[in-house]
Order: structure tokens, then C-alpha cells, then sequence
């Protein structure tokens, strides 16, 4: 888990975030009335969930460019 | 014995010839198909792994039609047993349509693939097992090292899957089976098996079988459909090389685990759908090797190949006469067209804004035929640049893809409903 601690920020920030879009689109939309603002609010809250999975993405490549050493060829995850 | 029990004793030839017109037709056309299905299995233009035990049993179910006795299609039909009634036609393989309980009972213990279907198929099971297997096939760290590039053509690659759902309502079908078809775009068998159950359980027989009969000739229409759009200067276009590093299986296990609960918080509708592909990643990044080779053996081929004969079964000619099933041959192929399309404009803007260094040929990756879509990108360069290797990339894509086509399963499995 060393590479997961070492990059907390963007793990924290991406899983704050996508909380924060699945209370929006779970718990908030659900009691506004039917109808458009109810729509927006439940796919703002989805993209926004999707949007903190992408952060965590984000922040682990950041890591690998960082990490890597110069003068190698190729980016190849574990087998 | 006279000539009508020599006709009793060939049932399989008398109900041919006892049923009205279009259902011969359909009948021996589907037998037919059926052969020419397995023959194109065989010699590789369609995967074979569905379309062998697909095409056997769409000419066995559409060859062992037989009189039934009055109790059986009593069940079969959920009513009385006509006396005096001419005898209804069946088989002995399935009734799909059967869903009163003493009905369902009765079948369990006549109709041989009776249990796999109601135990395993119509409640998705079997879809979520192969969904499983590729979630244990797939390497998330592709997607992990690449974020922006993978997410991207995935979304443009899901074109077809979003444009063809406002073209299958203009053609006349409903919210839910139009959502159903366009999920042919996504290019996933298991994601149209599962929304077609969920939101269009009528036409989840043909939907599902025009999805795979599609899926099949990706591999084959694909490279073509690059060839068109791509001239051959840019397919042979060599990206620069990127250093070598590792995502850990730790930061893999842990983006699984985020991202599943994060998921099924989102969509409960597709949890099912979440879990078995998260739980396949999580094992083989856990290292759980024992778990893995059951996975990806028995339980992915086990899975593949009951999923085909199933199908081949409900594939009778009465399923098939429905007049929709045309309108979903059509819109099925609108929606691998255009989500290749979409998939390839999106290479081509990833080429344009990376300075012309991205070969945009991996934008076909982003349709999420896990692997067959990234292996033909491979190849199709390979064909003008021997050495130029754009594999890791377009697995990215390709994986990014499968991910991105179960949250618009649902998307679609949550939203539609609200809709109607």
C-alpha cells in the first residue's frame, strides 16, 4: 500500500469527490420533486462520481510519471 | 399401421409440414443459418466459442419440433388443455414464456435446458459469470497509466451506443427496447444480455442474438471500417516510447474497490454487473490463483458455452417472425458502425491533439470487444509498420471501454425508467 499512502492526496480528493456526486445523485435528487431539476441534479451527481474515479486515474498516472526512470523504453502495468 | 403413425413416428418432418407457411420458411431458413453458423465458426470468421453450440442449437430446436401431449402444452401455454384441439407444436428443450409457478415446476422436470435457463439465464446469472471472467482477464493498470487517453476514446467510442437510441425511438420502439438495442453499440455481449433482461424481457431473444451474431463480425468488419477512414500513412504511424514503470496490484485492488462501491452506489440497477467485474480484477490482483484459473476456465468457458446454446435454443421460429426483429438487425449494425466511427474520431482528435504523435487507429480500441477490438488495431498497423506497437495503449482504451459501457448499462438500466 506505500504507493497508494504516497500519493493520499489524489486517493482522498478522487473518493471525496465521487461520495460527494453519489450523495448528490442517491440522496439529494431523489427528494426534489420529479421533473427536470430532479433529472439534473441525479446526472450531475453521476458525473460528478465518475469525475473523482477519474482523479484517483489522474493521480496514479502522476505517480508513474514521476516514478519513472529515464531512458526506458515502454509503460507496461503488472502482468 | 397406416400412413398418419408412419408421420407420427418423423415428428421432427410432420410438424414441418403441419405448420402454417411462414414458420416453414422460418423454420428451415433458421436450420440453415444455423449450419452456415457453425461452419463460419469453424473457419474462424465468428468466434467459435458462441457460435458453434449457437448454431447447433438453433437447428436442433428448430428441428425437434414435435406434437406435444395435452399436459405439457397445457404448461407451455399457461392454459387449459384444449380437448379435441389440434395439437399444439414444441420441444423439449425450453419454454421460455413459462412463468406460473406450477407451470414452471412442471416444465423444470420435462424441457432438459429448462434448468440452466430459469436458474442461470433469465435472472442474468449467466451474463454476470461471463462478466466475471473478463473482469479476471482484464489489467486495469493499462487503463490506470494512460487515464486521459483511455477514458476519452472510450467515450467517444461509445457513439453508437448513445446516437442510436433517439434513432430507435424514431423508428417506433419504446424507451426500454430502444436503450436495449443501442447497448449493441457498447459492443458487450454480457451488458446487452443483462440490459435487455432488465428493461425489454419481451424482445430479449432477438436483441441478444442480434448482438452476438454483431459481436461476432466485429473482428471481421472492423479492420475494414479502419482501412476506410485511416489512410495507410497514419496506420503505420509509430508512437514515441514511453518509460517503464509498474502500477502496483495494490493501487489495482485499490481502484477496484473504490471504483466498485462507488459504482453500485451510483447504480444499484447494475450492481450485479459491477460485483462480477470487480470481483474478477480483485482476485487477480489479489493474487488469488486458485480462484483465477477457476474463474477464467470453468466458470468464463462453462458460461460462454451454455450462453450459446441457450441462445441457439430460443432462437425458434416464432421468436424470430416478430416483426420488430428487423428493425433491430438494422439499428444493431447502426450502432457498432457508429460507435467505430465515433471510436475512430476519436483517435483521430487524440492524433491532432498530442501534436500527430497518437496512431489514431487505437481509437477502435475504445469499443469494448475485450480483446478483439485492440488486437485488430494491432494488426491493422502491424500491416503497414511491421514494428510499430500500439498494443498497451489500445488495451487501455479497450479496457477503459468495457468500464464505460457498464456505467451507461447503468446509466440507462436507472435513467429509462424514470423516463417512462
Amino acid at each position: 500500500m506505500r504507493n497508494v499512502r504516497a500519493n493520499a492526496r489524489f486517493w482522498i480528493a478522487g473518493i471525496a469527490i465521487a461520495a460527494a456526486g453519489v450523495v448528490l445523485a442517491r440522496f439529494l435528487a431523489p427528494s426534489l420533486p420529479a421533473g427536470h431539476a430532479r433529472l439534473c441534479t441525479t446526472v450531475s451527481g453521476q458525473l460528478l462520481a465518475l469525475v473523482g474515479l477519474g482523479l484517483i486515474c489522474v493521480g496514479v498516472s502522476r505517480r508513474v510519471s514521476r516514478a519513472a526512470p529515464a531512458g526506458s523504453d515502454r509503460s507496461e502495468p503488472d502482468a | 399401421m397406416h400412413f398418419h403413425d408412419i408421420l407420427n413416428v418423423f415428428q421432427g418432418i410432420t410438424t414441418l409440414l403441419d405448420s402454417p407457411w411462414s414458420i416453414l420458411v422460418a423454420r428451415l431458413g433458421l436450420m440453415l443459418l444455423g449450419m452456415v453458423l457453425v461452419y463460419l465458426g469453424k473457419k474462424g470468421v465468428l468466434e467459435p466459442l458462441l457460435m458453434i453450440p449457437m448454431g447447433l442449437g438453433m437447428c436442433a430446436v428448430n428441428a425437434g419440433v414435435l406434437f406435444l401431449d395435452p399436459v405439457t402444452a397445457a404448461a407451455v401455454t399457461e392454459g387449459p388443455a384444449a380437448a379435441g384441439a389440434a395439437a399444439a407444436h414444441g420441444t423439449l428443450m425450453m419454454a421460455p414464456l413459462v412463468q406460473k409457478t406450477d407451470s414452471l415446476m412442471y416444465i423444470l422436470q420435462v424441457d432438459f435446458l429448462q434448468p440452466i435457463y430459469t436458474f442461470a439465464f433469465s435472472n442474468g446469472l449467466i451474463a454476470c459469470f461471463v462478466f466475471m471472467g473478463i473482469g479476471v482477464l482484464l489489467d486495469v493498470g493499462f487503463v490506470l497509466a494512460r487515464p486521459f487517453l483511455s477514458m476519452f476514446l472510450a467515450l467517444c467510442a461509445e457513439f453508437g451506443t448513445v446516437a442510436t437510441f433517439p434513432i430507435a425511438v424514431a423508428m417506433g420502439l419504446n424507451y426500454r427496447e430502444a436503450a436495449s438495442i443501442a447497448m449493441v453499440g457498447g459492443a458487450d455481449g454480457p451488458m446487452v444480455l443483462f440490459t435487455s433482461l432488465t428493461l425489454a424481457k419481451d424482445l430479449f431473444v432477438p436483441i441478444t442474438v442480434v448482438a452476438y451474431l454483431y459481436l461476432g463480425l466485429t473482428y471481421g468488419g472492423y479492420p475494414y471500417l479502419i482501412r476506410f477512414l485511416v489512410p495507410a500513412k497514419l496506420r503505420g504511424l509509430k508512437m514515441p516510447p514511453k518509460p517503464a514503470v509498474k502500477i502496483t496490484s495494490d493501487e489495482k485492488l485499490t481502484f477496484a474497490v473504490v471504483a466498485c462501491t462507488v459504482l453500485c452506489l451510483l447504480f444499484p440497477s447494475a450492481a450485479p454487473l459491477f460485483l462480477s467485474l470487480f470481483v474478477g480484477v480483485a482476485v487477480r490482483e489479489a493474487g488469488l490463483n486458485y480462484f483465477v484459473s477457476f474463474i477464467d476456465g470453468p466458470v468464463l468457458y462453462g458460461s460462454t458455452m451454455f450462453l450459446g446454446l441457450l441462445l441457439g435454443v430460443l432462437c425458434e421460429a416464432s421468436t424470430i417472425l416478430n416483426p420488430k426483429v428487423l428493425i433491430l438487425l438494422i439499428l444493431g449494425i447502426v450502432a457498432l458502425l457508429l460507435s467505430g466511427i465515433g471510436g475512430i474520431i476519436g483517435g483521430y482528435l487524440a492524433y491532432y491533439f498530442s501534436g500527430r504523435k497518437i496512431n489514431p487507429c487505437i481509437g477502435i480500441a475504445g469499443v469494448s470487444c475485450v480483446p478483439s477490438t485492440a488486437k485488430v488495431a494491432q494488426k491493422e498497423v502491424s500491416k503497414v509498420t511491421g514494428d510499430a506497437i500500439i498494443l498497451p495503449e489500445a488495451l487501455g482504451a479497450n479496457i477503459s471501454g468495457v468500464i464505460t459501457t457498464a456505467i451507461l448499462t447503468g446509466i440507462y438500466v436507472t435513467l429509462i425508467p424514470l423516463l417512462t
